[in-house]
Formats: structure tokens, sequence, C-alpha cells
């Protein structure tokens, strides 16, 4: 009795390892397709008293007919759903107070074992943490979605323009292994809502439906077993950035809107002091100093930009010596001009036009000399 | 035509009458009742906190996913049946799991091809000319030969794990 117990034991211990030892191949990223059958009918062939004896095919319940082709034994393949939805570029988009139907890019990519719907909502929803360092500042409104027609690769994350395409509920079949850009459009709200540097975040909520639903009816993991006859769905979706929950369903990913900042950096340099060789000028009383302040648009061209600057304390204005990008600005009411405040630009820009850019054709510099008191 | 008809019938029977004409039982029933099914283990717990698996009925299956093939053979006649081999198919779509047959009493073989069976370490494909042994992965065929005889009543069984490509 022992000895037996001590075999079944034994061969309980034997499977468990057979059980470790099974790896899992993996031909395909997202493998055969949900909706395939898969059949299998086994044989046995035997003699009784020495005479053998036809063939006989299985069936799930027991075959004992020889020689007809049983009953294969079916199983379909149930759908696992896995996709993600991304942000693009780790960046903001930049907007400006009113501005309408402003361009954000997702992608979205279907890794589940054949095609599937996806529905598409935007919304101002923050996520558990901020993103790109700024706070969420105010919403923008009338979401819109279109699907790029700019080709995808899951392997190599892009940023493709916006190319008026047309507006969707949804993303129809979006195939095996494959993906699709999303624009997310929408509103900015007017000044003050929405200002220079304040910043919006949004979110993109994307959930796997139905087929032929448009977007609007979730698919509903089977919380029964398998039913063998039809196409079960499981949720393997991954869920560990920005609040996502594993195996939901849902895919989150958020963007953020910033309102257009530009940046102003001032410098002082000693042109010459009277005394000291070229160069080494030193800033003491009756020394010249000279002022750059250099203005760069971080964000969409500009309209109506103004510099109003004061001459510093314990200065004196040295007259006539102010200029924008290099060209003289005459002086206003026997001082520097933009002590009352003045338009400024790029150069070749229009008055009040800063365009977008960090190169010198795009920045306006400002310049203008004092001498220390 | 029905005479026509029932006439082709009659020979067709005697046609498959004459390539096996040695039936021991009545041509409609023979000696084995052979059922396949797929399975899926699953783990449980006793009350005493020990950890098992056992087989269950298929949950959801999705690429990855590991079934569990049986094939039982009941020897449903009152005589022995003797050489008896039972071949399972690895389905289509589906990747065999290594070392995973078991059959108690049999001798286990596999084929890549399903004409050529040869046990695990002596299974050989040939590959851009050269002769290696094969991958658990190319198995596309499992054979359990039964050393002994099936007595009356009695059961064999043969089992394999594959998952879902």
């Amino acid at each position: 009795m022992k000895s037996i117990k001590q075999q079944l034991r034994r061969a309980r211990l034997a499977v468990v390892a057979l059980g470790l030892i099974g790896a899992t191949p993996s031909a395909f990223a997202a493998g055969t397709d949900f909706g395939t059958d898969i059949t299998n009918t086994a044989s046995v062939n035997y003699s009784v008293s020495g005479v053998p004896q036809t063939a006989i095919n299985s069936s799930p319940t027991g075959n004992s007919i020889p020689g007809t082709p049983g009953v294969p034994t079916t199983f379909k393949v149930d759908k696992k759903i896995i996709f993600v939805a991304e942000e693009t570029n780790n960046a903001a988009t930049v907007t400006s107070p009113g501005l309408t139907q402003v361009v954000t890019v997702f992608r979205v990519s279907n890794t589940s074992n054949g095609a599937q719907d996806y529905g598409l909502a935007a919304d101002n929803i923050q996520p558990p943490a901020v993103i790109f360092g700024r706070t969420d500042d105010f919403d923008m409104s009338n979401f819109t979605y279109h699907i790029s027609g700019a080709a995808c690769s899951t392997a190599t994350l892009t940023t493709p323009t916006f190319n008026s395409e047309p507006a969707v509920t949804h993303i129809e079949q979006l195939g095996e292994d494959a993906c699709v850009y999303v624009f997310v459009r929408s509103d900015t709200p007017v000044s003050p809502t929405a200002a220079n540097g304040l910043a919006s975040t949004i979110r993109l909520k994307v959930t796997a439906t139905t087929d032929a639903s448009n977007g609007v009816t979730a698919e509903v993991e089977t919380l029964a077993l398998d039913n063998p006859a039809v196409v079960d769905v499981v949720f393997a979706d991954a869920g560990v950035l920005n609040g996502n929950t594993v195996e939901d369903g849902i895919s989150l990913a958020f963007d953020q809107y910033l309102v257009g900042t530009l940046t102003v950096t001032k410098t002082a340099a000693v042109i010459s002091d009277g005394f000291s060789a070229a160069g080494q000028a030193k800033a003491i009383p009756g020394a010249i100093l000279e002022y750059t302040i250099t203005i760069q648009n971080n964000g969409l061209v500009t309209s109506g930009a103004a510099l109003t600057e004061l001459v510093p304390a314990n200065t004196t204005y040295v007259a006539n010596s102010t200029t924008l990008n290099g060209a003289a600005v005459s002086d206003v009411a026997g001082t520097m001009p933009y002590v009352s405040g003045g338009a400024i630009s790029s150069p070749a820009a229009a008055a009040g036009v800063i365009n977008p850019g960090s190169t010198a054709a795009e920045k306006a510099v400002v310049r203008f000399r004092v001498t220390i008191n | 035509m029905f005479k026509g008809k029932k006439i082709f019938g009659l020979v067709a029977i005697l046609a498959g009458s004459m390539i096996t004409p040695a039936i021991a039982q009545t041509p409609d029933k023979g000696c084995i009742v052979l059922k396949s099914v797929a399975e899926t283990e699953q783990a449980v717990v006793n009350a005493k906190g020990e950890k098992s698996t056992k087989l269950v009925p298929l949950s959801k299956v999705v690429p990855g996913g590991e079934v569990i093939w049986t094939v039982t053979a009941n020897n449903i006649c009152k005589v022995p049946s003797d050489k008896v081999s039972v071949d399972l198919p690895v389905p289509e779509h589906m990747t065999y799991v290594a070392s995973s047959a078991i059959g108690p009493g049999a001798d286990i073989q596999f084929s890549v091809d399903g004409k050529t069976f040869a046990a695990a370490d002596a299974l050989t494909v040939v590959e851009n000319g050269a002769t290696r042994k094969a991958r658990a992965e190319e198995y596309r065929r499992v054979r359990w030969t039964f050393k002994n005889s099936l007595a009356p009543e009695a059961q064999a069984f043969g089992r394999f794990r594959a998952v879902v490509n």
C-alpha cells in the first residue's frame, strides 16, 4: 500500500514538473486570430486476437464506430484584447487664448489577436501626476477626433501633421499589430482664462468596443467558463502609467496645451570705462554699459508684442543709443523709447510680430546704453 | 433513381469490407471507445492550504494559453485489445510543449511529418541538407504505443500539453 502511495506521489510530482517546463512560444506578436477553430481528432489502431482492426477516430464524447471520420474536438480561439494609447511627442502643444481646433496627436496600437474597434473620447480629467512639469490651469472644449492618413508603425513613434482628415467617433477595425495616429482637436478659452504660460492637460480615453457599434458598445470580458463554440473576450491590456487599470479594455493617454510663452533675457556689458584697454572695461562711475534684451517666442506667432523697460537707477541714458534688431529707435520725450512702452518685432517682421523660434531671424533684440553715475 | 443509389452504396460498403476483411466485431462497432478532450489546468487550494492542480473544462483560450489534450481508449469488448496504438495530432495553430507527453505503459513517439515516428531523442529532421535532432516545437503528431494488451473494460490514456500560437 505504502509503495503505491509513494509511486502516486512521484507521478504527481512529475506532472507538476512538466507543467513548470512548459514554455510559451509565440510565432507572432498577437498570435492566432480570434475566431479560429482549433480542431483535433485522435485515432487508434489495435488488434483483437491477432487480427488488425479498422482504425477508430475519436470524438469529444467517445466514438467506437470504426472507419468513420469521428468528431473533431474543437474550440474557438478567444479574443485577447491588448492595445495602448500614447501621446506622441512628449511635449505640450502650443496654443493661444481663443484659438480653436488646436491639434494634439496620439497613437493607438492594437496588438490583439485580430482587428478591433476602439471608441474615442477626450475630456479634461486629470492624470494622477502632472505631466511635462505643469499643473492644469484651464479646460479645453469641443473635442473632435480625426484619424491621420499618415502611415503608422508600432516600432517608431512619430508626430504626423494634421491634414484636414474628417472627424470620426471611433477607430473602425484597427488591424492586428497595426496602429493609427489620432488627432484630437479642441478649442482654447479666451483670455484671461487662457493666458501666457498657463497650461491645460487633457485626457484621451480609448475603449475597446464591439464591431459595428460605432465605438459605442464597450467590449465586456467574458466572466463565465469558456464556450468552445463562441469567441469569448479576455482583456490583457497593460495599465502601468497615467492611472490606467490593467486588463480593463480601456487605455488612457494624456497631452497638454500650453499658451504660448515669451522668454525675455537681459544682459549687461561694460563697453568702456575711459581707462582700461578694449575688452577689459570695468563698471566704474563714468563707464558706459550696454543692456541687451532678447525676446524669444516659444509659442505661436504674436501680434502686438511690446516692451516696457526702465533706465536703471544710478545710471544715465545715453541719448539715441537704442536699437531694435540693430536698427536705431528714436528717443521719446528725450529718453529711452521703451520707457513709455513700444512695439517690438522679429527682424523683418511687422511691428508687434514675433515669430516663434530661437534663431537670430526670429528673436527680437533691443539694445540701449547707459552711463554709470 | 433511388434504387440505383442504394446499389451504389452497397457496393461502396463491400469495397470497404474487402480492404479490411478481418473484422472481429460487427462493422458498426469496434472494441475501443476513443475520446479526445481539450482541458486546462486550474490551481486549487484545499482546506489544508495545500496547492495542487486539476484539469477543468477549457476556460478562455487566447494566444499563449496552454491546453491539455487527453485521449482515452476504453476497451468495450469481452476480449483484450492488443497492439493498441493511439495517434493524436498537435493541432494547427498550436505548439507542442516540450516533454509534456505522458502515457502510462506506453512508448511515446513523435513525428514532424505525420509519417515517420521516433522517440524524442531519435527523431531527426533534415534542414538545408543537414540532419539534426527535431525540436519539440516542430512535433506535429504524438503516438502512444501501449506495451500491454488492453483488458476488457480497461482504459488507456495519453496526454500532452500544447500552447495556442
